[in-house]
């Protein structure tokens, strides 16, 4: 179990010192090839990394793996931990990275100078993993800001276009002051608590049980818990681009390069999920204080409609948008919407079976969007990164140049509607499921609408790319790696469904070993094992 | 439920319901469908959309103007709430709406205080 946690902790080191490196290599090797081998390698590493680690979790039965930055032990020490569901998402996430790397050495003759591009790239990898394996709150705002500062400057890559220079400045101002926040946050917890270790923030606050390093309680944890948490998802509801603090996503998706779109909509909003799904069932589940007089399903029941909200005005935008990456920012605000529906079912009055058939379905929902995500963005880009353009009319037809871009297309959107066989029908079918069972039919309505306006939205990039004729003269470059890339989502959206059965199995029990009461009190005793063996107690 | 617990099975049966419907819908669009097409100058107003007449030189409707009578006629009150007062691009209006976000977040957690101090 060392060398595993050992393997998790080195993740982020790794990433963070080979980003910082490229801009001293540069000064010596000028060879974009270069740079694109390096960064793919390092991004390699990562995904093999996270792969080995989640292995690791399987054979261990799912016991949540603990990494002690330092030597130091939790809580007075930083620790990453892992458990079934950021395992999971962890090498999901490095697959995404893996892929917009991948994307980028075919992107990067677009690309002037790709050393900066390469820094800030492996640089929001870094926030990303780091985000979601730390096992601190504090830690979580140091990758928060690792991750944000790296996005604002991937927002920004684009210099001389004015509007990239806009969507970066908005979002960086905003954002600036959306991470101060989260960390006045840190400061209300540990003030109440005396730690910002996450188990042990869920020993005190649900198990009303405390490790002793930490001594007890030093303040009114109601009132700090509370405040906390206004604070933490109000942040996290705008990373991960939750209406109405969506507003971001389309200026930055309408000027960002192509890759970083794929990274932006399969990862880091993804991240934004995790860490309200991390704070609203580990650390403050059903049994914490937060349930106090009924605050945590109020809070759960506004997360809902502004779930629904969210899945209706992402896809109604979708309608109107002429630029082809401002609509697929629309949609990923949409599919968040589906997310946050389903992950606010965890209200006391709903059944634990049910609560299973939600998580399931929101894990399952988020492979499924992300990865028929990742495969639009690339086919999309394949088509209109020669040309320059973003504008749908004045892509018309240019598919035709590329048929492996139609595929790609005709396979995303069939993903993205949810579609039969497609993973995403199935994802959107648990998530029914657990609507019905929950007795809010209504949700299951919400739901056909959404996924039934936002495919009027999806037509219009059919319509756009492939129906028409070619009608301008257009340069057709290499497809290079994106036809191996485009090929492989392809097959992979339609086998996440093709086999539907094993796949929501199989995330069944990492919900069940992690989100469940059984998998929020393996999280709880690996934290105090490790202190155990730390201490030389039994 | 049932057909939910077996996903193999509700692939099967939705896909059977789905072909069912589109050659139902099939069958009443012929039944339905006029001897001879008529067109009137309003129909032909209808086509252009508000357009400049140019774009019918064009070998297809630009996307653009695909949900025209979505955008400009059935939801028309929506989308000018949607487009005027909420996505304006302004940094200001996304505050208001963010911040309202917030204060939500807040005053819920103050009533939940305030009903423990009374109990």
């Amino acid at each position: 179990m060392n060398f595993a946690s050992n393997v998790v902790g080195a993740i982020t080191p790794l990433l963070a010192i080979s980003s910082f490196s490229i801009p001293l290599l540069s000064l010596f090797i000028k060879n974009k090839k270069f740079y694109n081998a390096y960064a793919l390698t390092i991004s390699a590493i990562a995904l093999a990394m996270s792969s080995w680690t989640f292995a690791r979790l399987i054979e261990g039965g799912y016991k949540p793996i603990v990494y002690k930055f330092g030597g130091w032990p939790p809580p007075v020490g930083i620790v990453y931990e892992v458990d079934a569901l950021n395992g999971l998402l962890g090498l999901y996430a490095s697959l995404v990275m893996f892929i917009a790397f991948l994307f980028s050495t075919w992107y990067s003759k677009f690309i002037d100078d790709v050393t900066w591009y390469y820094t800030l790239l492996l640089g929001l990898e870094t926030g990303i993993i780091g985000c979601i394996y730390t096992g601190d709150v504090f830690n979580l705002f140091v990758m928060l800001e690792v991750l944000s500062i790296s996005a604002y400057g991937l927002a920004a890559f684009f210099t001389r276009r004015p509007t990239a220079l806009e969507a970066a400045f908005k979002y960086a101002f905003i954002g600036a002051l959306v991470t101060t926040l989260y960390f006045i946050a840190t400061v209300i917890l540990y003030s109440a608590y005396g730690t910002l270790n996450m188990a042990d923030l869920l020993g005190k606050s649900t198990l009303a049980s405390s490790s002793g390093f930490s001594g007890w309680l030093f303040g009114d944890v109601t009132s700090a818990s509370l405040a906390a948490i206004a604070f933490t998802l109000w942040v996290f509801t705008f990373k991960s681009a939750l209406f109405p603090n969506h507003f971001w996503v389309p200026d930055v998706y309408s000027a960002a390069p192509v890759p970083v779109i794929a990274a932006f909509s399969g990862a880091v909003e993804i991240t934004g999920v995790y860490v309200v799904v991390r704070f609203m069932y580990t650390l403050f589940g059903a049994e914490s204080v937060l349930a106090l007089n009924g605050y945590r399903d109020s809070i759960l029941l506004i997360l809902l409609i502004l779930g629904i909200a969210s899945g209706i005005v992402g896809s109604l935008m979708m309608i109107l948008q002429k630029n082809a990456y401002r609509l697929l920012g629309y949609s990923t605000i949409s599919h968040i919407g589906l997310l946050y529906m389903v992950l606010s079912l965890g209200m006391s009055s709903i059944p634990s079976d049910v609560l299973k058939t939600a998580l399931t379905a929101l894990v399952y929902h988020i492979v499924n969007f992300g990865l028929g995500k990742v495969l639009m963005i690339s086919s999309v880009g394949l088509v209109s990164t020669p040309t320059g353009e973003r504008d749908l009319d004045k892509l018309s037809g240019l598919s035709r140049l590329y048929p492996i871009a139609s595929i790609g297309i005709t396979m995303a959107v069939f993903q993205l509607i949810g579609l039969i066989p497609f993973g995403g029908f199935y994802s959107k079918l648990l998530m029914y499921q657990a609507f019905i069972s929950s007795g809010q039919p209504m949700l299951a309505v919400a739901l056909i609408a959404i996924s039934a306006i936002s495919s009027l939205g999806y037509l219009k990039i059919f319509y756009a790319l492939i129906f028409p004729p070619l009608l301008r003269s257009s340069v057709k470059e290499r497809e290079g790696v994106v036809i191996p890339i485009v090929s492989a989502l392809a097959v992979a959206v339609l086998l996440l469904g093709l086999f539907s059965p094993a796949v929501s199995k199989f995330i069944e029990t990492v919900v069940e070993n992690s989100l469940m009461p059984k998998g929020v009190k393996m999280y709880y005793e690996s934290f105090i094992e490790v202190l155990r063996n730390y201490t030389g107690g039994g | 439920m049932l057909i939910a617990s077996d996903p193999i099975s509700a692939s099967i049966l939705i896909s059977l319901v789905m072909l069912y419907l589109t050659l139902l819908l099939y069958i009443v669009i012929r039944v339905l469908k006029p001897k001879h097409s008529e067109s009137s100058d309003e129909s032909r107003e209808m086509y252009l959309g508000g357009e400049h007449p140019s774009i019918l030189s064009k070998p297809h409707v630009l996307q653009s103007g695909l949900y025209w009578a979505i955008v400009f006629r059935d939801f028309k009150k929506a989308y000018r709430g949607l487009v005027e007062k909420m996505h304006t691009g302004r940094v200001i209006d996304w505050a208001y709406y963010m911040t309202a976000w917030l204060l939500i977040l807040l005053l819920l957690a103050i009533i939940a205080l305030g009903i423990s101090a009374l109990v």
